[in-house]
């Protein structure tokens, strides 16, 4: 495994983190032992949220959680955790969003499903528009500040949201976040446009969620032909299947199978050396519902793409950037 | 002529204002009688920068500047105008960039070649990587509080470039931002994505500029065939034409021109109006290098696109996205 700075903050991470969104996984026991194998294998940072459940189904929000507590007992001081607070979690009026409310009643039932006296990365799930990003970012400095929490970050904000979160931490001289959390994979180069110069300016890291675009560069489809039974596009209609596998969609697909065999390597291990390839990019947060994915996965580090095919990369997916 | 405040700001302008890019003009007498013909016609912002010059040739630097001047004499306490600096106005080290050395002498020399003793608007015209913004926006600020500039804005930001900027004056009480000029017409929604939500937030106001997409949207051009004999398009190859008005470009031009014929009103006048009915747009500069492209562009305002023809136009050039 290989490791580096998270951003110019001073904390060690593993290139790939496990994550917990457990899309495609009804058992709880294989998903902790993926956790557990994870961590074997090098992995030292654990993606999970409030919410995060069995088959990514609100019915088990908190679940993820709970197992990702029983996989780290007895090694506690060797990983690190993420979760995330925002999303809705239940029917009240209160059960989301960004109050110092919400946050501190979520952080203490976190900790406490968790089975730990503290988060890693306390990371906000969504911008909440109703709630004053003052307040926000008073309540997560008092969770640094109290030793709750390590290092605080935010997901899926827009890059003036981001400049406005940090703007408003410096004013009252509160922690920062020092982290975002972000979609990002060959099918989708948004974050290059804006977020991508944000982060070299500030000193952020990055953590990419669906590096493989929900299986789809995977190497397991293919644009050629409708969804193998029992996979994960297999059980969505299978029109939106075709809307992602054709046209430019498709070639980026085609090309990351055909630099696979070219390398030796999966395409999932392309696609990923591919958005780890990007200094701005701290660390790829992988699914691996099972254990053969993860190690899958694993190879994706100790390589590097050469600049010829990144290049190539580069120009098929060219169009998708915005 | 319709008014508005600037963002949050207490001055009015017009909710059209001319710029004097001249991009299609060689003949300054004419385009002091465009400033004339737009401020005699209610317009009371004129848009310029140190570098714009006719035929918008870099031979031409600071030429606009000075038909600016003229066109003002005897009427400078009732227009607004604006210039900018950043852009490369020579081959020095120091002739461009947003560092103090270089605000300071290009204001002076904005101010000199206008003849006024202050400009109102003064613009970043672009983002310098090369110096600390804190320099920048302390410069700017200087400007204000000596008198020679009464408010600040940056032209071609990020989002998060504009964000900083504010940071930075907040940090050091600066006189901050109060204006973006961004590029923004149906052919072109990228503003929508980040600036729009971050306008709305900080207040700010915004001026745009190409509303017609440099004339393709104005009704002289149609995708289905080639553009006018003399007209700017002709002038470029034919195939950064044909690109521009085939497939969703092309039908978002038709649909104007629809939408024009339905209501009697002129293709650019349509296309004007969309842009001005986004709250979150100030004001929209034309061209207008003539007269009667300037008459024509006065009838977008006064009148508003109902909510069907609006919602038209946007679901026409929705697959350009906005991000």
């Amino acid at each position: 495994m290989e490791y580096t700075n998270f951003g110019k903050a001073g904390v060690r991470v593993s290139r790939l983190a496990l994550g917990m969104g457990l899309r495609g996984q009804d058992d709880a026991a294989e998903a902790q032992r993926a956790v557990e194998h994870a961590m074997a294998q090098g992995i030292n940072l654990i993606d999970c949220a409030n919410i995060y459940g069995l088959m990514d189904d609100r019915a088990n929000v908190r679940v993820s959680e709970a197992i990702l507590g029983k996989a780290i007992k007895g090694k506690r001081a060797d990983v690190l955790i993420t979760s995330k607070v925002a999303q809705v979690i239940g029917p009240g009026e209160n059960d989301y969003g960004l109050s110092r409310y919400h946050i501190m009643r979520e952080v203490e039932r976190s900790l406490k499903n968790i089975g730990t006296d503290h988060i890693d990365f306390y990371i906000v799930h969504v911008f909440d528009p109703s709630t004053p990003l003052e307040e926000t970012v008073r309540a997560l400095d008092d969770l640094v500040r109290s030793g709750k929490v390590r290092y605080i970050g935010a997901s899926r904000f827009e890059s003036w949201q981001m400049m406005k979160a940090l703007w408003i931490a410096d004013r009252f001289n509160a922690n920062p976040f020092m982290c975002v959390q972000h979609h990002y994979n060959l099918l989708n180069r948004r974050l290059e446009a804006q977020m991508f110069p944000l982060l070299r300016d500030q000193g952020l890291g990055a953590m990419v969620f669906s590096p493989l675009s929900v299986g789809l560069l995977s190497g397991l489809y293919s644009p050629e032909s409708d969804p193998p039974p029992g996979s994960y596009w297999a059980s969505r209609p299978i029109e939106e299947y075709r809307a992602k596998v054709s046209g430019a969609g498709g070639e980026v697909i085609s090309t990351v199978i055909d630099i696979a065999r070219e390398l030796n390597k999966t395409p999932a291990q392309v696609a990923l050396a591919w958005v780890l390839s990007h200094p701005e990019i701290t660390l790829a947060i992988t699914g691996g519902d099972t254990v053969a994915h993860l190690d899958d996965n694993l190879g994706a580090v100790g390589w590097t793409l050469d600049d010829a095919l990144r290049e190539k990369l580069d120009a098929v997916s060219a169009t998708l950037v915005r």
